[in-house]
């Protein structure tokens, strides 16, 4: 217990002490590396917690952004406002397509998911009187205490740690208990008395959530919104970043798009063919490491404790909360 | 004796197939009924109709005065109807002790609570069952590592962590060893006693059936063609012809 929250100090720590340290390029980096955690927090929840696989959660990172944009470009509000408006409006479009998404199950629901997100990005791009279609919407400046390359680093990170609590506070919930029952036998979960579609729904308009807080972030990050946020790029690399830290593990999200942004940003820096490195990094990933980074540190942690036991007794598996 | 649980006129055809039809089903209350027959007589069937995981063809089913006919599965369980599973069901990577904490939690309304932490959340209530069925030792393991007849204890512990009034048990020492299975036998005997349960059964082990059961309904091709007390039951002709076998012995 004390070594845990000497390490959450410590993390802590190097993450206020970067803000001073980085470069402007990195920094911004950085930015986007919290940004992506939220998405990859949305697909998570989804995936590794329930066992419910989207391919959509791009949509609600491009409504929660657009819903800051237009609250902030047309209606003119405050800008925590524009936030809140962007949010909810993630949240309630997660709720009316959810709705149809949550009563099917396994491919059909993966399939749902796609289309919901397909629409939703055509619905972005087509609708021009509102959205401005394919040329977006630029301008969106945040207040100029922020409005810096470290104060919307700070910024980003005060709003991405108190999203990340309530992941937290949210998986160690009896909800998030529920959630895990659902993922690891449906049919089980049932017959104690768990209504798997009102589970199902919840947890689709909360993931819904993190994602469109992930967009409202990104927005005033970019200045600007484009269709792009809302389409099937966008979907797949909540996905990538959620397997490659491991969807079913808490720091797994986090993990998993750190690590992405910055081989993204790094990789980019010497070649054009960063899509080959990361079909590359997928196919190993999905062989050699089904539990992503995360885990394989929990493995090697079984182990380690095993081993300190002298013998080969598994404690404990799956999930790591 | 008042009658917790009553089947009317249950039907379910698969196609062309008649798997139950029409039984008239009654099990009072505090009881231990058995349901009997050859393998394709319909119990599997049966309690999947009562349970509503298959919908039923035609007729009704009433737990405790109410029709629950077509209800949802989760709101049958919350009404105290719990049940087990032939193959044995259970959360496989999550603990023992989570396994069945879900289930104090789900009846006490908290399943989709998102305030509080689970760790310690009905802790002694949990440990309480897990005691009961004997897998206290094992609270931490995950449920893939426990030997079968552990699996099958963690579903029973899993179900009674419902506060079931009734609980229904597809072949609850299938695949047993003889002295697991006279201990499971022993533990139910000690729940009816304990927790005035009544329990619902099917079984193929006759020793298991005749030591235990109160009352016999002996299934036939989606017939009830006997419903007695057991040792009317091994007398009867017709039984004896379509299942025990004339070598049956008459006393027991």
């Amino acid at each position: 217990m004390r070594r845990k929250n000497i390490l959450i100090a410590a993390v802590a720590l190097i993450l206020l002490s970067l803000g001073l340290m980085l470069e402007q390029f990195w920094l911004k980096v950085a930015t986007e590396a919290l940004i992506m955690m939220l998405l990859a927090i949305s697909f998570s929840l989804l995936y590794g917690h329930t066992g419910l696989l989207s391919f959509g959660q791009g949509a609600y990172f491009g409504v929660g952004a657009y819903g800051f944009a237009l609250a902030f470009t047309r209606l003119h509000l405050d800008f925590p406002l524009c936030l809140l408006v962007g949010v909810v409006s993630a949240g309630l479009w997660a709720a009316a397509t959810g709705y149809l998404c949550v009563r099917l199950a396994g491919i059909y629901f993966a399939i749902m998911t796609v289309v919901v997100a397909q629409s939703t990005f055509f619905i972005i791009f087509q609708w021009y009187s509102l959205t401005g279609g394919d040329n977006g919407i630029q301008g969106l400046v945040p207040p100029d205490v922020i409005s810096g390359t470290r104060g919307y680093y700070y910024f980003a990170l005060a709003i991405v740690s108190a999203a990340f609590y309530a992941y937290y506070r949210l998986i160690n919930s009896p909800f998030g208990l529920s959630l895990r029952c659902i993922r690891e036998n449906m049919i089980r979960a049932k017959f104690v008395g768990i209504d798997e579609h009102k589970h199902r729904l919840k947890v689709f308009i909360l993931s819904g959530l993190f994602a469109g807080l992930a967009g409202v972030l990104f927005a005033p990050f970019t200045r600007s919104v484009v269709p792009q946020m809302a389409d099937w790029i966008s979907s797949g690399k909540a996905v990538f970043m959620g397997i490659l830290g491991g969807a079913s593990y808490l720091l797994g999200p986090l993990v998993g798009a750190a690590a992405w942004v910055f081989l993204d940003a790094f990789v980019s820096g010497f070649t054009v063919h960063w899509p080959l490195i990361i079909g590359i990094l997928v196919f190993v990933i999905v062989f050699f490491m089904p539990g992503g980074l995360m885990g394989l540190v929990h493995s090697y942690r079984v182990r380690a404790k095993a081993r300190k036991r002298g013998s080969s007794g598994l404690l404990s598996d799956g999930t790591e909360t | 004796m008042a009658e917790i649980l009553r089947t009317e006129k249950l039907t379910k055809h698969f196609g062309g197939v008649m798997a139950v039809s029409g039984v008239n089903l009654v099990v009072n209350r505090g009881d231990i009924h058995a349901v009997i027959g050859p393998n394709g007589a319909g119990k599997s069937t049966l309690f999947n109709l009562i349970t509503n995981y298959f919908e039923p063809s035609a007729g009704r089913v009433l737990f405790k005065g109410q029709d629950i006919t077509g209800r949802p599965a989760h709101a049958i369980c919350r009404m105290g109807l719990a049940r087990s599973f032939q193959l044995t069901n259970i959360y496989p990577k999550l603990t023992v002790f989570e396994s069945v904490q879900m289930s104090l939690l789900s009846i006490e309304g908290l399943a989709g609570s998102l305030f509080g932490s689970t760790g310690k959340l009905l802790q002694e209530d949990t440990e309480n069952v897990l005691e009961m069925v004997g897998l206290i030792e094992q609270r931490d393991l995950i449920g893939n590592l426990l030997s079968h007849g552990d699996k099958k204890r963690l579903e029973l512990a899993i179900t009674l962590g419902n506060r079931p009034e009734m609980l229904l048990m597809d072949e609850p020492t299938a695949g047993m060893a003889p002295d697991e299975t006279w201990e499971i036998v022993d533990l139910v005997n000690k729940l009816r006693l304990e927790e005035n349960l009544t329990i619902l059964f099917t079984e193929h082990d006759m020793d298991v059936v005749f030591e235990m059961a109160d009352r016999v309904s002996v299934l036939h091709q989606g017939l009830v063609i006997c419903d007695a007390v057991p040792e009317e039951v091994q007398k009867d002709e017709m039984v004896r012809e379509c299942y025990l076998g004339s070598a049956w012995p008459v006393t027991s």
